[in-house]
């Protein structure tokens, strides 16, 4: 049969969950070769991760779901077979690592798929040691999932579910929850995978600037609908389309999209070591010269004022002996709008909980606003710092958007430190400000989408209208969209004044929308400065695995050339060719 | 040609540096080599029931006490230093207070028929009874003794541990996945906890600095939010589970008789020590049970008036016990005889 050399072979595919109006996958017709590497990109709420969901059988047997159409994985057909039959075909690892931990150390999540399957001792131990192997956990063989780092827990996931030998393995959004270190190692494990096994791989994604060049084919799924696949240089033919269909394209093939359409190169180059090749023959065969009269540097403009926070050799140890701070010193001036880097474990969430009181100095003061956090309760302190949570749902519980607005009002109201006539002023301006509709004042603020559910979040922090505000990761789990929406957001309200801290891995956020950048390594402060002198930095933070913007790092790889080496954005880049 | 079973070769074996030095325990962590990390399982599991059952058979508040003791002292044998224990005193304090406040308002009724009234409230007119206060003092140190045995339990055994003692005793495959996830969850239950306690804080609501009688009225914006993570991720979890062929059944191919084996040979280890102490332990059992029930050893001495006279009795009690007990194995010989149809009795 022809189509035995198809892993996964899905035809006009409709699939909906009991309670969503409509279909969520809209006539999905996809076929995956064995060995195939295909990544799956699109904006949230697209159907990837239903359709994920479909292909290992969780939709329609665990969820309750209709599906109609076919979906035939390695030859079974997944509404006829269960998901424990198809795990021995086909594994899928979900965003959050830490929810697909189900035992206490790294080998017994391992061996727990082929424990399932009956195998026994010496056949588990040899799969387990196997998977270890390929994702290279060897030394952590014994700890507990819990324990170790992002990259690693998500690594730990995807040998959990390959030790079950499956012949299709689907990752869902594997990065969204990763540092850049983490990122590096998933990737590195990928490039695994591909040597070490013949699996076939579906890669679901936001993050493809290191992916790109991995895989076979690109498939972009928006609004339940394949809207367009191919092979990387194919697909990415169609940058401006992507771009509009929120693909946060990488910023390499970007720039060959645009030497290409130039006529300088032939391809489009898919990785960064490749594009600096290609673009380095191009601008030798071309003698091309970049016009650095149109280089104009696109920098985020602030109204700086007075000095509100005053960070003198600030220690921090956790009462479990972990030193997390070791000597900051710090000052941040009003309007100012500041990034926190730096690897998982480098102190910016730390830092950043001292600001409004959350953690009080081992040693060392923080001045907020004149008032010493050691000194001052942290209702106070929260009239000028508001902090918001990196997952909205850590704090959302009341049953409508209002009350989730009018809560941190009470609170002061309670502390008398406003009035009753104040509140309703306050909900409709931070409602206004945060730009969430009016009608969705008595909505049920689970109900709405993650994005509005931030919005949510944020206007309750906005409304006992803070001077300064801290955001802990606003873009994590978000499309790009979502993250310019969020971060458009964030502009909106240092232009009206408010200072902004946001604490992030995402660099591109950090070069389009901060002034200002704080690099954090092992409790000290790397580098502190103008956001673009900090990013040209690319040794300095590279020692420490955060990666400036590609196409910063691109600019510097071809400064031979006479390219700037502070570029931050392919729209300072492209109009210098 | 895919992820199948053929491309498992080359084997690399874990290297001896990952070996950990330290074993995790659900309550600290404890030294690879030492005896308690090398007890096996079983005996463990063993050392949890048994050190939960003696004080139920002991009323002397003062034997619970020693129990107590030992458990914590072999607690600090075990490697596990006191400052990780320091979370539990706030918990015996709150027991003692509970206790006291409960035998003195509603002790009436553990008091007997005719009670000893020692004190007397003035304006509300309640009494405080010696046999509710005698009795409350036993229940306490019962609990000090068991949350002892617990902590000592807690502090030496490891989830594989509970989970491998669970699965020699049969208990079924189901049930020993959601045992060990339970304990899994509580440590993110737990880190959820902290970061809505926090994300509140933020938002000017600090429970820390409310009165007491405020804290329970707003622990409920605390609750939501962690039971609406709480269900996510378990629903999650539900998810993974399936994923890992969980509810494998037919499909357990390789093991003809369907039955499985966590790692069973890998985990379990169980050394003549091991059956000693369990011996040690069942045999203190059996002595609790005569004890108790026979010779009347572990009875409260501080129900009496005269205590002195009571330890006074006690070569008589100890001497009633022995015919008691001969009696009763003389009834059950004479019963099985009369079974076997033995024209025989002793």
């Amino acid at each position: 049969m022809a189509e035995e050399k198809y892993s996964v072979i899905i035809e006009d595919l409709y699939a909906k969950y009991e309670k969503s109006p409509d279909w969520v996958l809209k006539g999905i017709n996809l076929k995956v070769k064995y060995g195939e590497f295909l990544v799956i990109v699109g904006p949230n709420d697209s159907g990837k991760s239903t359709l994920a969901q479909c292909l290992n059988g969780i939709i329609p047997h665990a969820l309750r779901s209709t599906i109609k159409g076919n979906i035939i994985v390695d030859g079974l057909n997944t509404k006829q077979h269960s998901i424990s039959e198809l795990s021995t075909r086909i594994g899928l690892t979900f965003q959050d690592p830490e929810t697909q931990f189900l035992l206490s150390r790294v080998e017994d999540e391992i061996a727990f798929g082929p424990f399932n399957l009956g195998y026994d001792t010496k056949e588990i131990m040899r799969r387990v040691n196997w998977a270890l192997d390929v994702t290279r956990l060897q030394n952590e063989r014994y700890k507990d999932p819990i324990e170790l780092s992002g990259g690693q827990k998500q690594r730990t996931a995807i040998a959990a579910t390959i030790s079950m030998t499956p012949k299709i393995i689907v990752l869902d959004e594997p990065t969204s929850m990763l540092d850049p270190l983490g990122k590096a190692e998933l990737v590195q494990l990928l490039i695994d995978l591909r040597k070490k096994t013949n699996m076939t791989i579906i890669l679901i994604e936001h993050h493809i600037d290191e992916i790109a060049e991995l895989a076979d084919r690109f498939v972009l799924l928006k609004d339940g609908e394949i809207q367009r696949e191919g092979p990387p240089r194919e697909f990415f033919e169609a940058t401006d389309f992507l771009w509009k269909s929120f693909v946060r394209v990488p910023d390499v093939i970007r720039v060959s999209a645009y030497f290409k359409k130039k006529g300088y190169v032939d391809k489009i180059s898919l990785g960064f070591e490749e594009a600096v090749q290609d673009l380095s023959q191009a601008i030798e065969k071309h003698n091309l010269k970049p016009d650095l009269d149109k280089y104009e540097p696109i920098d985020v403009k602030v109204k700086k004022g007075e000095k509100i926070v005053e960070i003198r050799d600030l220690h921090f140890t956790y009462p479990d002996g972990t030193v997390a701070l070791r000597g900051i010193d710090l000052d941040v001036h009003s309007g100012e709008f500041i990034a926190f880097i730096g690897q998982n474990g480098s102190g910016k969430t730390t830092l950043s909980k001292h600001f409004n009181g959350l953690l009080k100095p081992t040693k060392g003061h923080v001045i907020v606003f004149g008032q010493d956090t050691r000194k001052t309760p942290i209702p106070k302190l929260a009239m000028n710092v508001g902090y918001v949570f990196q997952n909205p749902d850590h704090q959302i519980f009341h049953d409508t958007v209002e009350g989730e607005i009018r809560f941190g009002l009470e609170n002061l109201l309670r502390l008398k430190l406003i009035t009753e006539e104040e509140i309703p002023k306050r909900i409709e301006e931070s409602m206004r400000v945060a730009g969430i509709p009016e009608e969705y004042l008595k909505e049920h603020p689970l109900l709405l989408s993650k994005g509005f559910r931030q919005r949510v979040a944020l206007a309750s922090i906005i409304a006992m209208r803070p001077k300064l505000i801290i955001v802990d990761e606003p873009t994590t789990g978000q499309d790009m969209k979502q993250s310019i929406e969020v971060m458009e957001f964030l502009k909106k309200l240092n232009e009206l004044g408010h200072t902004i801290i946001v604490v992030t891995h995402e660099m591109w956020v950090v070069a389009k929308w901060t002034q200002r950048t704080v690099a954090l390594s092992q409790g000290k402060i790397l580098i502190d400065g103008p956001t673009r002198k900090v990013l040209s930095e690319t040794e300095l933070l590279e020692s420490t695995f955060v990666h400036p913007p590609q196409i910063t790092r691109l600019s510097q790889r071809l400064s031979k050339y006479g390219t700037p080496k502070d570029v931050l954005m392919t729209e300072e880049f492209l109009p210098m060719f | 040609m895919s992820g199948g079973e053929e491309v498992i070769t080359n084997v690399v074996e874990a290297p001896v540096s990952a070996r950990p030095t330290m074993l995790k325990t659900f309550l600290s962590y404890i030294p690879a080599d030492s005896r308690f990390a090398r007890m096996g399982p079983l005996s463990k599991f063993f050392l949890l029931v048994f050190y939960n059952t003696y004080p139920l058979l002991i009323d002397n508040p003062v034997y619970n006490l020693i129990l107590g003791l030992i458990a914590f002292i072999l607690v600090r044998v075990g490697g596990v230093h006191f400052a990780t224990l320091k979370k539990y005193y706030a918990l015996f304090l709150t027991l003692a207070l509970f206790i006291f406040v409960s035998t003195v308002f509603f002790g009436r009724s553990v008091a007997g028929a005719n009670p000893t009234i020692i004190y007397t409230f003035p304006v509300i007119g309640v009494h405080v009874y010696h046999e509710a206060l005698v009795f409350g003092v036993m229940v306490y140190m019962r609990l000090v003794a068991m949350v002892c045995g617990m902590i000592l339990w807690l502090a030496i055994t490891s989830v594989p541990d509970l989970f491998t003692a669970l699965e020699k005793l049969h208990i079924s495959h189901h049930l020993r996945i959601f045992t060990s996830m339970a304990f899994r969850f509580i440590s993110m239950v737990d880190a959820d906890y902290n970061t809505i306690r926090e994300a509140e804080k933020s938002r000017a609501l600090d429970l820390d600095s409310m009165p007491l009688y405020m804290k329970p009225i707003h622990f409920g914006y605390y609750l939501i939010p962690l039971v609406t993570l709480t269900i996510k991720k378990a629903l999650e979890s539900a998810l993974v589970l399936d994923s890992r062929a969980f509810h494998a059944k037919k499909f357990s191919i390789f093991k003809k008789k369907g039955e499985r084996s966590f790692l069973m040979e890998y985990y379990y280890r169980h050394t003549k020590w091991d059956t000693l102490i369990i011996l040690i332990m069942s045999l203190f059992f059996v002595y609790l049970i005569i004890g108790r029930y026979y010779f009347g050893w572990f009875y409260n001495p501080f129900y009496t008036e005269d205590p002195v006279k009571w330890f006074l009795e006690w070569p008589q009690r100890t001497i009633n016990g022995y015919y008691t007990l001969i009696n009763t194995i003389r009834g059950i010989l004479n019963w099985f005889f009369s079974l076997l149809n033995l024209d025989f009795r002793v």
